[in-house]
């Protein structure tokens, strides 16, 4: 399957994400509020790269299970890794007084989210939205 | 004299908000959207919150556009804006389910645990006053005040647990709508305590006509307890007199029930509503330190709102609110 990858190194790559994540999502089917929100959640996980990583990836994919389809975004790094993964996920911890923006907001706006992480080898966080 | 001083987050937020809408109008695509979501996330991140955020859009869409109608763009770079509120706002519906949650596990804790004192209470009553008949020839008077104590004390968290099980059971009870006499109530309430005290007095007023969507069974409960309230810090004034009427503040019926008792000092009204808190001695006035919580709860779940009004000596008001 054809997967879209967007190297993520400064703030302005964060668009160029968004710009594929839209794309592909408009593609699928998506409607165009599905569209933001996918953007968002792009954002979100793009700007962790950009904050945690300074270097990194984001692929874009369809993603098709039998049952459902969607897109699949995830974003990749060989940065420092996340030593408290719980914590990581728990609002307000990195960015102070904002619950749920961060790891926990684009949790939210995904139907499916998975992060991998290991200290010293990097960070996967896998997203999926379904196509309702 | 006070000065409201801009706030310069809200300065920068405007200033940007206007540039990237511009050059969202001026064709810039997804730079320009993501510069939306950007700004949006410093308003949710700065407590700047989604009316703030509407007013600034319409300050810069007059700023960049004047009288010209506005391109379909510039509703998605608004939609931009407003997304990452959508992930501060499911990050407070799931906090507050969470909430709800452990509200509920605590209620139905509280609910057991009051039910489950009840056995072993009785059993402590049961068997004293066995105890009390059966040695009322070969005990002393001061061995016979002992068992009379211990009789009164279990009597007295008897009717503590029955005050707990109420509040609970008016917390966990589904709530009912239909229209409610409220002035039947409160003069059903009124007869009641009369009828249980035929010694004292209390003059009672009660507007004719009051009315509301509410759960009739929880309004007698409400007003048993604030009529019950009356009475009972009328007991040392001369010609106790209770009001219950209603009246018209800003479009909603607020009800209240004013009487001409002991009333309080305003400095502790915090603790008026709280469980077990009381603002008079025991001994003073008497009763278990739930009523007035029961009170808040049956107006918190028809949505009202309660508050007091009262100085010592001056007798106390209650106000409530039942929204339809």
């Amino acid at each position: 399957m054809s997967e879209v990858r967007v190297v993520i190194q400064r703030e302005a790559d964060i668009v160029l994400a968004r710009q594929a994540g839209r794309q592909l999502a408009a593609q699928l089917g998506f409607s165009v509020s599905d569209q933001t929100l996918i953007a968002t959640a792009i954002s979100e996980v793009a700007r962790n790269i950009v904050v945690y990583a300074v270097h990194g990836e984001i692929v874009l994919m369809r993603f098709d299970d039998g049952d459902r389809i969607g897109i699949q975004v995830q974003a990749v790094d060989n940065g420092p890794g996340i030593d408290n993964k719980e914590l990581a996920m728990r609002d307000g911890y990195s960015t102070k007084n904002s619950l749920g923006l961060g790891l926990p907001g684009a949790r939210r706006l995904m139907d499916d989210f998975a992060l991998d992480s290991e200290v010293g080898r990097g960070t996967t966080v896998t997203m999926k939205k379904w196509k309702r | 004299m006070a000065m409201t001083r801009p706030d310069p987050k809200r300065m920068q937020l405007e200033h940007e908000y206007s540039s990237a809408l511009r050059d969202c109008v001026g064709g810039a695509g997804e730079v320009a959207l993501s510069h939306a979501y950007e700004l949006g996330r410093m308003a949710a991140g700065t407590g700047i919150g989604v009316v703030e955020l509407a007013a600034i859009h319409d300050t810069a869409l007059r700023e960049v556009l004047g009288q010209s109608a506005p391109p379909p763009e510039v509703d998605q770079f608004f939609a931009e804006a407003l997304s990452p509120f959508e992930m501060t706002h499911r990050g407070f519906r799931e906090a507050n389910e969470r909430l709800e949650a452990a509200v509920r596990e605590l209620e139905s804790f509280s609910y057991s645990v009051s039910h489950d004192l009840r056995a072993p209470l009785r059993t402590i009553s049961a068997f004293t006053q066995a105890l009390a008949d059966d040695l009322r020839y070969q005990l002393d008077d001061k061995a016979k005040d002992h068992l009379r104590r211990v009789l009164a004390a279990a009597a007295r968290m008897s009717d503590l647990i029955d005050a707990l099980l109420e509040l609970s059971r008016i917390s966990r009870q589904p709530l009912g709508r239909h229209a409610v006499d409220i002035s039947a109530v409160a003069l059903a309430a009124v007869d009641d305590l009369r009828r249980r005290d035929v010694t004292r007095k209390l003059g009672a007023t009660v507007q004719a006509g009051l009315v509301a969507e509410a759960d009739g069974r929880l309004v007698r409960i409400l007003f048993d307890n604030l009529i019950g309230n009356a009475w009972k810090f009328t007991a040392k004034t001369e010609n106790p007199h209770v009001i219950v009427g209603a009246e018209r503040r800003d479009a909603e019926t607020v009800f209240f029930v004013r009487d001409n008792g002991a009333g309080f000092d305003m400095t502790y009204v915090d603790r008026l509503f709280t469980p077990f808190q009381r603002l008079h001695s025991e001994r003073e006035y008497g009763g278990t330190g739930i009523g007035l919580a029961t009170v808040k709860r049956i107006v918190e779940r028809h949505g009202g709102r309660i508050w007091a009004e009262s100085a010592v000596g001056q007798g106390a008001s209650f106000y409530f609110t039942l929204p339809a």
